[in-house]
């Protein structure tokens, strides 16, 4: 696949986890933190989105983003 | 005063003198106006990843945050961690690869630089430089606000407001108008890391102080469960404004122009990896402290929230440390008072200066017009934060939306061949338009839909940059061709 092609596919990937860090079936509801006490499930949701941008992130810099004197 | 307050005062002022040491050691006699506007393009990657984490980190994360969550809870770092965190660094590629190299090729450093050489047309950058302007005003008030805050709050109201107001303006303007773009990003590097310490510090002081993690998130749950079920923030809101937060970032004025400073395209590569990083860990940190304020001091009511962590310093941080953790947040918001300081004269001096007197290149004692704009407008934002508007982060989310509606004129400068210069003129018109006339009422409420008013400008700006641009005949002159062949590198593919 080209880098064209791989920018698009990271795109749509951010756009995607755009709309599903929206965890509206838990919005409002009572959740009590059970992991070490103190943290809930939503909050665990959430940051496995930021690990997933971060993700694409990384993937941008290591395989697609090159310096003019690194090629 | 007492002794505790005394020591207050002992710590933030050693570290006020410590910036303006910076400054002068930053000072570079005779140096040029690109010089003192751009450092010369040569940072590398520490003082880079601060110039422009530090100009995006401001009085809205250890202010705005914590006085946030108080009343709405966690999602405060999810409100802002989840989306901008990453999605931002992400943007600084899209944006900020191209721009580095035209920066290089046409000394391009603003915004309205960039979209006027582009379709060359001077009329574009005077328009889109009134809106930069426009928002960047009120923005610059926030870090002044921020100042007068937290020296309020941490002695107990024993300095007024106004003097903390004060003296950051004062020292702000001293570094800035000695050092230019250098001696801010300097100082910015000792002002991160002391933020991003001084940060961790806040949440172990207070998760301690309030019997650790556990104890204050069980008792948050028992007293106030609405900080954990949000109830408190629409979901419709937390989904807007990630988009309108994300992509405003890379369009910030202050932000943009950093982008362009380094002196590799590999030193701000190293910058966007770290990013997300050191994004999340801020505003976790902030957003828990915030939260669990709420225990000990129960009862703030609007934006009196926002003086939370120094109310939380002074009750349970021993002074000195009380000290150290004022400094942190004075490092915050002194760090993008300075990067905007320099915008504002980056922009009235290559988007309206240079255009007037009909030159291409900034000259020798344009300098001294830049630091005459420095002071200028340091003393604007002291008479403005003086009226003390409503809660900063209200202010910040107006001045977001309206970034935010830049983004996609710049994108399409960048990447798209075919579109026209009237596509960008009625794109900036309606979604200015949009942004402005939502709040105010002017365009009805009720088609919001409960997202916020610059997500349907944003929206209303896509959609008349697309139509106009299908509609009115394609330029495409001979500048917009060698515009583009910068691109033909193998950093960045061909356009659109």
């Amino acid at each position: 696949m080209g880098r064209h092609w791989k920018e698009i596919l990271i795109y749509l990937c951010a756009a995607i986890l755009l709309i599903i860090r929206v965890d509206f079936w838990w919005w409002g509801k009572k959740i009590y933190p059970f992991i070490f006490g103190w943290i809930t499930i939503p909050m665990l949701y959430q940051f496995l989105i930021w690990v997933a941008g971060f993700a694409l992130v990384s993937y941008i810099c290591i395989s697609i983003w090159k310096d003019p004197d690194e090629v | 005063m007492n002794i505790q307050t005394l020591q207050i005062l002992l710590i933030i002022s050693l570290y006020l003198v410590g910036c303006m040491i910076l400054g002068v050691r930053s000072y570079r006699k005779g140096a040029s106006a690109s010089d003192y506007l751009m450092a010369s393009r040569e940072f590398k990657f520490f003082i880079l990843f601060s110039a422009v984490f530090g100009a995006n980190i401001s009085a809205v994360t250890l202010i705005g945050v914590p006085g946030t969550s108080y009343h709405v809870g966690w999602i405060t770092w999810a409100y802002f961690g989840t989306a901008w965190a990453w999605l931002s660094p992400l943007l600084f590629y899209t944006i900020g690869n191209r721009s580095w190299l035209l920066g290089k090729k046409y000394d391009i450093v603003t915004i309205s630089e960039l979209l006027g050489k582009r379709w060359e047309s001077k009329g574009l950058q005077y328009f889109s430089s009134l809106f930069l302007l426009f928002y960047l005003i009120p923005y610059l008030m926030v870090g002044v606000i921020g100042g007068g805050r937290t020296i309020y709050g941490l002695t107990n109201g024993f300095i007024p407001y106004w003097v903390g107001a004060l003296a950051v303006t004062i020292v702000v303007c001293f570094y800035v108008f000695l050092g230019g773009m250098r001696g801010a990003a300097w100082v910015n590097a000792l002002q991160t890391s002391i933020f991003l310490i001084g940060g961790i510090a806040i949440f172990f002081v207070i998760a301690y102080s309030l019997g650790g993690f556990n104890f204050a998130t069980q008792t948050i749950a028992d007293k106030y469960p609405e900080l954990l079920n949000r109830t408190n923030m629409s979901w419709q809101r937390f989904f807007s404004y990630g988009i309108i937060v994300s992509l405003a970032v890379p369009v910030f004025p202050n932000v943009f122009s950093r982008l362009l400073t380094g002196k590799k395209p590999s030193e701000l590569k190293k910058t966007v990896l770290l990013y997300p990083i050191a994004g999340l860990l801020i505003f976790i940190l902030m957003a828990y402290a915030g939260m669990w304020g709420r225990i000990p001091i129960p009862g703030l009511k609007g934006a009196s929230s926002d003086g939370i962590l120094p109310l939380l310093l002074a009750k349970y941080a021993p002074a000195w440390m009380a000290g150290v953790l004022g400094a942190a947040i004075f490092s915050a918001l002194m760090s993008t008072l300075d990067s905007q300081l320099i915008a504002i004269g980056q922009i009235f001096l290559k988007d309206v200066i240079i255009p007037i007197r009909k030159s291409d290149t900034l000259r020798q004692n344009d300098v001294i017009i830049g630091r005459v704009l420095v002071i200028l407008f340091a003393l604007i934002a002291f008479i403005g934060a003086l009226i003390q508007p409503k809660s900063i982060i209200n202010i910040i989310e107006w001045s977001f939306g309206g970034f935010a509606c830049m983004f996609l004129p710049v994108v399409a400068a960048l990447y798209w061949k075919r579109c026209g210069k009237f596509a960008i003129f009625g794109s900036i018109i309606v979604s200015q338009f949009l942004s402005i006339a939502l709040p105010l009422g002017i365009v009805p409420k009720s088609i919001l839909f409960g997202m916020l008013p610059a997500f349907w400008a944003m929206v209303g700006g896509f959609i008349t940059l697309f139509v106009l641009a299908y509609i009115t005949p394609k330029q495409e002159t001979e500048l917009s061709k060698n515009f583009f062949s910068v691109f033909v590198t193998p950093s960045a593919y061909k356009p659109l």
